[in-house]
């Protein structure tokens, strides 16, 4: 009951910073992908149909908030979760350099797969500006990585997360 | 050798039990798809999720933003002001030059509403326009939409116009009871019906992110930077005459039959507070 609360509050504050937050702080077009990192982080902690289940949700919840096409965010996500379970359980993921490596891999196949399913809803320019915005996004999402993991390693919050612990740099 | 042999049955439950993970998450995904396609076929419909998520979600987004602007004031108003006589010099300088401005816009001001009158055009004042507060941005980098605290309650529905003084915004979708989101003019799958003012032909603005682009307008047509280009009234949910965009680039290939235009959206998306939803709009 603990961690579904905690994953729910964590998915709130994403979306809080994601839509509030940053646009009146920074003002950046290109924001921080939190709810795809929250993705990576369940692709290493869960590995079973709770997983695939709440990369569904978030999805869901996601769609509420982000774009025009409902339900385009919930396969996106349980794809992307998917996509990242190979890497989480064929590699060692308690080292930081795979970590990131799953954060530029899962902001790829978002990219891709919104792609994919923008050409579906008939969003005719969603490819080319996802496409110009691509390095940006994925800088950022990158950026904000290593921040959360320092933070996370600083306040030792990893197993609250039931993260693998952290490699010591 | 017999007591290896097992019920047919057991083998069938053994292979249910290997396989009930990939079975529930294959179930999942047909899910998902599912979802997304009935989504796709009935866009204006806002379902119970959605409208119960929204409901939930929204007061938090609007007390954060609240909360985020205040220090934002604090800080501008009372910390920081340093630029603040610059500012006001700038300032006393531009009010002179738009004073003067305005009094050669009366001008054309009652000369419009008497063509108005003549033409018997329908006053823009008649139609019934709700103000409503911007609470929150869409949160994914790759489309162009805003949260605002007006919904059904309010007499708000899907596909309404959204405007400001400046132009159009939008137009609504995902309606629940006391909130709704608005598709911006700048979202890849906003499109809308457009007039070219000066030359009067007609073209399709849709959204690319962070601007927008005229398609279909004639090679032959002459258009130049800084046109205004306005609703041509035929889309079915802009009233004509509305400000979308200025004219950005002009870009003519050696052939093809029409011509490659970027515009700029008059309303500045990225800072917008407050707009109006045009009610009962008649195009």
């Amino acid at each position: 009951m603990k961690r579904v609360l905690l994953f729910f509050l964590t998915c709130l504050m994403a979306i809080l910073i994601q839509s509030v937050l940053w646009p009146a702080v920074v003002g950046l077009d290109v924001k921080p992908d939190l709810v795809l990192l929250l993705t990576v982080c369940l692709a290493m902690a869960e590995r079973s149909f709770r997983g695939s289940f709440a990369a569904f949700m978030l999805g869901s919840w996601y769609d509420i908030v982000a774009g025009s096409h409902p339900g385009l965010h919930g396969v996106v996500l349980l794809t992307v979760y998917w996509g990242l379970q190979p890497i989480a359980t064929r590699f060692n993921v308690e080292s930081t350099v795979l970590q990131m490596i799953m954060v530029g891999v899962g902001t790829l196949l978002h990219a891709f797969l919104v792609i994919g399913g923008g050409f579906f809803a008939e969003a005719g320019g969603l490819w080319q500006f996802v496409l110009m915005n691509f390095l940006q996004q994925l800088l950022l999402n990158l950026v904000c990585a290593v921040v959360l993991v320092l933070l996370l390693r600083r306040f030792g919050l990893e197993r609250w997360f039931c993260l693998p612990q952290l490699e010591k740099v | 050798m017999v007591g290896t042999f097992s019920h047919p049955g057991c083998g069938m439950r053994l292979a249910l039990k290997k396989f009930r993970t990939i079975a529930l998450c294959a179930c999942l995904m047909l899910a998902a798809l599912l979802l997304y396609s009935d989504h796709l076929r009935q866009r204006p419909a806002t379902s119970l999720f959605h409208r119960v998520i929204l409901q939930l979600t929204s007061p938090v987004q609007g007390g954060v933003r609240t909360l985020v602007h205040s220090t934002a004031d604090l800080w501008q108003h009372y910390l920081w002001l340093v630029d603040t006589a610059t500012e006001n010099e700038i300032l006393r300088r531009d009010n002179r030059r738009l004073q003067a401005s305005l009094r050669e816009f009366d001008e054309i001001r009652f000369e419009n509403q008497r063509l108005k009158k003549l033409l018997d055009f329908r006053e823009a004042s008649s139609l019934k326009a709700l103000p409503a507060r911007v609470v929150a941005e869409d949160a994914s980098s790759w489309f162009r939409t805003i949260l605002i605290d007006k919904g059904s309650n309010d007499g708000v529905a899907s596909g309404m116009p959204v405007v400001t003084a400046e132009g159009i915004v939008g137009r609504t979708f995902q309606i629940s009871d006391h909130e709704s989101r608005v598709l911006l003019v700048t979202d890849a799958s906003s499109s809308i019906a457009t007039t070219l003012q000066q030359s009067r032909s007609r073209g399709i603005a849709r959204g690319h992110g962070s601007g927008l682009q005229l398609n279909y307008v004639e090679r032959n047509t002459e258009v130049s930077v800084g046109e205004l280009v306005i609703t041509s009234g035929t889309g079915g949910v802009f009233p004509k005459g509305l400000a979308v965009g200025t004219v950005d680039q002009v870009e003519r290939e050696e052939f093809g039959l029409f011509q490659r235009i970027s515009m700029r959206p008059t309303v500045d998306l990225t800072r917008i507070e407050e707009i109006l939803v045009l009610l009962r709009s008649e195009p």
